[in-house]
């Protein structure tokens, strides 16, 4: 099949467009999308828990297994000495 | 609430299914309950009637360490839920509890007290994983994904009238889709409870009893369906679609070209063929959604496919396809929205039967299908939400390969499915807002899952709806910053980790 580019195959062809209840639709979606959309941002910021049974465990588990990793440890060991210089500070300037 | 010091003494009965077990079996699992904590008092072995011969030595050795020995026949096993004190019967099937299973299932029912039914996860003999997904209702009508060990309150096992006569040698299957169906909560205990003793042979009738039970509980939900043996242990129900409601096919298109298996083609009148001369279903519409500059050649010939099932819209903007699919959708007549990518090749016939059945189903939301690459890998079997991003479940797998609680051969919930070929009510889409035009060409997809979710709906992926899609043919894989945090800030904490598909 040949392609013939800069011809727009919409020209003169009628009902190609939306409707006007369409067209309401459309901006129904977006709209709605947007409410939608900033309300899970407040819910993500919330301190509640989101989170079912399952995946609360879940995520637990994964919080502990990375806390008692070498990795984890060996961060901690080298940033001691700023998290302790931070306690100071903000005991000494409150 | 009890910790790892304090399993509950007590509060469990560990039930312990003789059926199909090695003579040696019945007495490693029963040490194993023992080792765990539990009162030999509280322990029971189950053996059938008719396996008595076979049972007497495990039976003795039973009742030498304490253990009572009761009959499989459902009158008995309700007459000793009538009699016990416990809060929970423990099934164990086929594997052996770890020490700390009753402490874990302890702790977990006394922070969720709603919970009426509780499973985990199991290794095999050589400490290899077998993680199980989240409570998982599609799924567990084509597989008991249970494992080895399942904790049912006794008074929720009470209020569903103990055991079904009928689901001899799949009780606990039955008990639990008795339990989903009347809205209690079953849950799965990310940690590790037993070592399983994995049986692909079916010894005991076990997969003919559990389509039997499967079965029942279709016809007890009014819901028309047969189900098919795929091996044993594994089913495939294939739900009859309900009416003949009108499919509205949305494609997007800009009418590319494309060499595929060494010969060119224009993807999009090679879709819409597939779906008006490759399908079964025959209520459908196209609504193909195009872009001003596709040729008109492809459009006359979309016409001579289609003829008046044919809906042209046109997209005269920058190319953003979520506002492309909106577009479509909100041109569509029909009481189903499939959304489709204009490449790509349909496999199987009846894929939207299939897509259309499960998405008929109760608490559906939205349905996936099998996506194939062209040299036959996997592209799509899910998608899976880990660290607040996505990717697909089994990305790149040969065909043919599986996880080894076969995800890839039985319809099941997915934390999302891929907009490349995805089924869903047109009223849902409306109500959650389609797709964000935020997303302009990725994770608009993971987004629409999200919101479907958050209603309480699910997302289903089935492997009998398969399709190829070459993807990589038409699409810029670039992924922008803005759509990483976009998603991020809408779903971050509810995308952390993926509990559907653990395996693949």
């Amino acid at each position: 099949m040949s392609e013939v580019r800069g011809v727009n195959w919409s020209e003169g062809r009628p009902g190609i467009g939306l409707t006007p209840e369409e067209r309401a639709i459309e901006q129904h979606l977006e709209l709605l999308d947007r409410v939608i959309g900033l309300e899970q941002q407040v819910t993500e910021l919330k301190s509640a828990n989101v989170l079912g049974p399952s995946e609360t465990i879940a995520v637990e588990r994964n919080l502990a297994a990375m806390r008692s990793s070498m990795t984890w440890r060996a961060g901690r060991l080298v940033t001691l000495p700023i998290r302790a210089a931070k306690v100071v500070k903000r005991r000494i300037l409150g | 609430m009890s910790t790892p010091d304090d399993p509950g003494r007590g509060r469990f009965e560990a039930w312990i299914d003789g059926a199909g077990l090695a003579p040696d079996e019945p007495r490693r699992a029963i040490d194993a309950v023992l080792a765990a904590g539990v009162a030999p008092s509280q322990v029971r072995l189950v053996v059938r009637a008719a396996e008595a011969e076979s049972a007497e030595q495990p039976a003795s050795e039973a009742r030498g360490a304490g253990v009572e020995v009761i009959d499989a026949d459902p009158v008995s096993l309700s007459e000793r839920l009538a009699n016990t004190d416990a809060e929970f019967i423990v099934f164990v099937r086929a594997g052996r509890v770890l020490p700390d299973a009753f402490a874990h299932l302890a702790a977990y029912f006394d922070r969720y007290p709603r919970l009426s039914a509780v499973y985990g996860d199991s290794t095999t003999e050589t400490g290899a994983p077998l993680l199980r997904p989240m409570a998982s209702p599609v799924r567990l009508l084509g597989n008991d994904y249970l494992g080895p060990v399942v904790a049912v309150r006794a008074d929720a096992l009470r209020r569903i009238g103990g055991f079904r006569p009928d689901a001899r040698r799949s009780q606990v299957l039955d008990v639990v889709l008795r339990l989903d169906r009347i809205g209690a909560e079953i849950s799965l205990l990310p940690a590790m409870l037993a070592i399983e003793d994995l049986h692909h042979d079916d010894f005991a009738g076990t997969s003919d009893a559990q389509r039997g039970v499967v079965e029942h509980e279709l016809r007890e939900r009014g819901i028309e369906a047969r189900v098919e043996d795929v091996e044993p242990f594994l089913r495939r129900v294939r739900f009859e679609v309900v009416g003949d409601p009108l499919v509205s096919v949305v494609i997007p298109t800009r009418g590319s070209a494309a060499e595929i298996g060494g010969v060119d083609r224009v993807l999009v009148v090679e879709a819409a063929r597939g779906v008006i001369e490759g399908s079964t279903y025959e209520n459908v519409e196209l609504v193909v959604v195009a872009d001003a500059e596709t040729p008109p050649t492809v459009i006359e010939e979309l016409e001579r496919i289609a003829g008046d099932r044919l809906r042209l819209v046109l997209w005269d903007a920058p190319f953003n396809f979520s506002g492309k699919m909106n577009r479509g959708a909100a041109a569509a007549r029909g009481e189903y929205l499939l959304l489709l990518n204009d490449d790509v090749e349909i496999v199987t016939p009846d894929w939207i039967e299939t897509m259309l059945g499960i998405a008929q189903q109760p608490g559906v939301g939205i349905v996936g299908a099998q996506l194939y690459f062209e040299d036959s890998t996997l592209q799509h079997s899910g998608q899976v939400y880990t660290g607040g991003v996505a990717g697909h479940a089994a990305f790149g797998w040969e065909g043919g390969r599986d996880d080894s609680i076969k995800s890839l051969n039985v319809d099941h919930e997915v934390s999302g499915v891929t907009a490349a070929c995805a089924l869903m009510r047109r009223d849902l889409f409306l109500e959650v807002g389609g797709f964000s035009l935020a997303f302009p060409g990725n994770y608009n997809d993971v987004d629409l899952n999200m919101k479907i979710r958050a209603t309480g709906r699910s997302a289903v992926f089935s492997p009998w709806a398969r399709l190829y899609h070459f993807e990589s043919k038409t699409r810029d894989p670039r992924i922008l910053d803005t759509d990483i945090s976009t998603l991020q800030s809408r779903w971050a904490r509810r995308m952390q980790v993926e509990l559907y598909s653990r395996m693949l």
